[in-house]
C-alpha cells in the first residue's frame, strides 16, 4: 500500500475500531461500518475528527455526501485527497 | 398511532377547520391507545404510579391520552394560531441563562421527549437561531397551511443511518465552535449508543450518547430545556447548565446524571400527563 493518505486513514480507523473489530485483511474496499470495521455513528464521528486532526478541515459539507464518503477506507481516503487538493 | 395511517389522516385534517381538526386528532389518539392493548396497559400503569386514587387515575389517563393528539396537532400546526398569536402564549423561564451564555460562544440545548416539545421552533419565534438535529418524524407531514411552525422554521439536520448521524454531529460541532445554538434530544428511540440511565417514578429514562460526546468534545455549555403546557401558556424552561465536562469519562457521566435527575423527577411529578414518551412508548429494555 503506497498511498500515504489511505495508509493514514486505515491507521486511524484501526485505532478507533480496536484490534477486536479490525478485519484480518484491510484494504481500500474494507467497509467502515457493518461487514467491515463495524463502526457505529459515534465511532465514525471519531474517525472524522481524527482525520481532521491529521489532514486539516477537509469535511466541510460532509452531511450532503456522508454515505458515499464514509462507506469504505478507500472512499474516505479519496474524499480527503480530493478535498485537500481542491 | 399507526405511522402508515398518519399521512392520509393528516391530509384530511388539514382540509378541515382548525378546531374540529384538532379535536379529531385528539379523539383518534385516545381511541387508538384504547384499541392498542400494549399502549393502553402502559398508560394505565403510568397513571397508577402517578395518581392517588381511582378518580384521579381516570382523570390522569384521560389527560395523558388527550395530550397525545394535542401535542401532535400543535407540533404540526393543526388548530394552532398564526405565529404572532402563538408567540403571545409563549413563556420562557430562565431565558437570562441562555442570553448570558449566548454572549460567550456556542450553546447546546438538551431536550427530552416530554411535554409538547418544539423547543427550537419556539426559541426561533423568540428570535434565537437554533439548529436542531435528529431523525425527524417517522411519517410524512403534509405541508402546513397555517402552522405556527411555518413562522418559526429553524435550520435542521435530519439524520438516519450511522454515516449521516456522524456527519450531522460533525456539523453540530462546527456550529458550536462558531458560537451557534444547537438543540438535541437526549432520549430518542434511535439506535444510538446509551450514555446512562435516570430512574424516574414509573419508568427509567434512557439517555443517549450523541449530545454527551458532543459536549465533551466541544466543551459547549449544555442547558437542559423542558417544555410544558400550563393552561393556555406554552412554557419553555431553560435550566442551569450541566457541569463542565470532567476529563474522567465515568465521573462526567455521573455528574450529568446527578444534575439531570432532580430536573426530570420534578417534571414528572408536576406534569405526569405530559410525559408521553415515558408513559406510552414501549420501553426498549422490555423488548425481547
Amino acid at each position: 500500500m503506497t498511498d500515504p493518505v489511505l495508509r493514514r486513514v486505515i491507521e486511524i480507523v484501526k485505532q478507533v475500531a480496536g484490534p477486536q473489530r479490525t478485519p484480518a485483511v484491510v484494504g481500500p474496499s474494507t467497509l467502515l461500518a457493518g461487514g467491515g470495521f463495524w463502526l457505529d455513528s459515534m465511532e465514525l464521528f471519531e474517525v472524522i475528527l481524527a482525520c481532521e486532526a491529521a489532514f486539516g478541515s477537509v469535511f466541510r459539507g460532509l452531511d450532503e455526501d456522508a454515505a458515499r464518503v464514509l462507506h469504505t477506507a478507500g472512499s474516505l481516503a479519496t474524499a480527503i485527497r480530493a478535498r485537500t487538493q481542491a | 398511532m399507526q405511522v402508515a395511517a398518519l399521512p392520509p389522516l393528516l391530509g384530511v385534517l388539514r382540509r378541515m377547520p382548525g378546531g374540529p381538526a384538532r379535536g379529531a386528532l385528539i379523539l383518534v389518539g385516545i381511541v387508538h391507545a384504547f384499541l392498542d392493548g400494549a399502549c393502553w396497559g402502559r398508560a394505565r400503569a403510568w397513571a397508577a404510579v402517578h395518581a392517588s386514587g381511582p378518580g384521579d387515575r381516570r382523570r390522569l389517563l384521560a389527560r395523558l391520552l388527550a395530550n397525545r393528539g394535542r401535542f401532535l396537532a400543535t407540533a404540526l400546526g393543526i388548530g394552532t394560531p398564526d405565529p404572532e398569536s402563538f408567540r403571545r402564549h409563549l413563556v420562557f423561564e430562565g431565558r437570562d441563562r441562555l442570553d448570558a451564555l449566548a454572549r460567550t460562544g456556542g450553546i447546546m440545548l438538551l431536550g427530552f421527549h416530554l411535554g409538547p416539545g418544539g423547543t427550537a421552533a419556539k426559541l426561533g419565534l423568540a428570535g434565537y437561531p437554533v439548529t436542531t438535529a435528529g431523525a425527524g418524524l417517522r411519517f410524512r407531514v403534509p405541508a402546513p397551511s397555517y402552522a405556527w411552525v411555518g413562522g418559526a422554521r429553524s435550520p435542521s439536520i435530519v439524520w438516519g443511518d450511522a454515516p449521516s448521524r456522524a456527519a450531522g454531529l460533525h456539523r453540530l460541532s462546527e456550529l458550536l465552535q462558531h458560537g451557534g445554538i444547537v438543540s438535541l434530544t437526549a432520549d430518542s428511540h434511535e439506535d444510538g449508543r446509551p450514555a446512562f440511565e435516570v430512574p424516574l417514578p414509573g419508568r427509567t429514562l434512557r439517555v443517549r450518547a450523541g449530545w454527551f460526546v458532543l459536549r465533551r468534545l466541544t466543551g459547549a455549555p449544555t442547558l437542559p430545556v423542558l417544555t410544558s403546557e400550563i393552561g393556555r401558556r406554552s412554557v419553555v424552561t431553560i435550566h442551569p447548565p450541566l457541569p463542565d465536562p470532567d476529563p474522567d469519562l465515568e465521573l462526567d457521566r455521573a455528574a450529568c446524571r446527578e444534575a439531570l435527575a432532580p430536573i426530570l423527577r420534578e417534571y414528572v411529578r408536576r406534569f405526569p400527563e405530559q410525559c408521553l414518551s415515558l408513559a406510552l412508548w414501549p420501553d426498549e429494555a422490555a423488548r425481547p
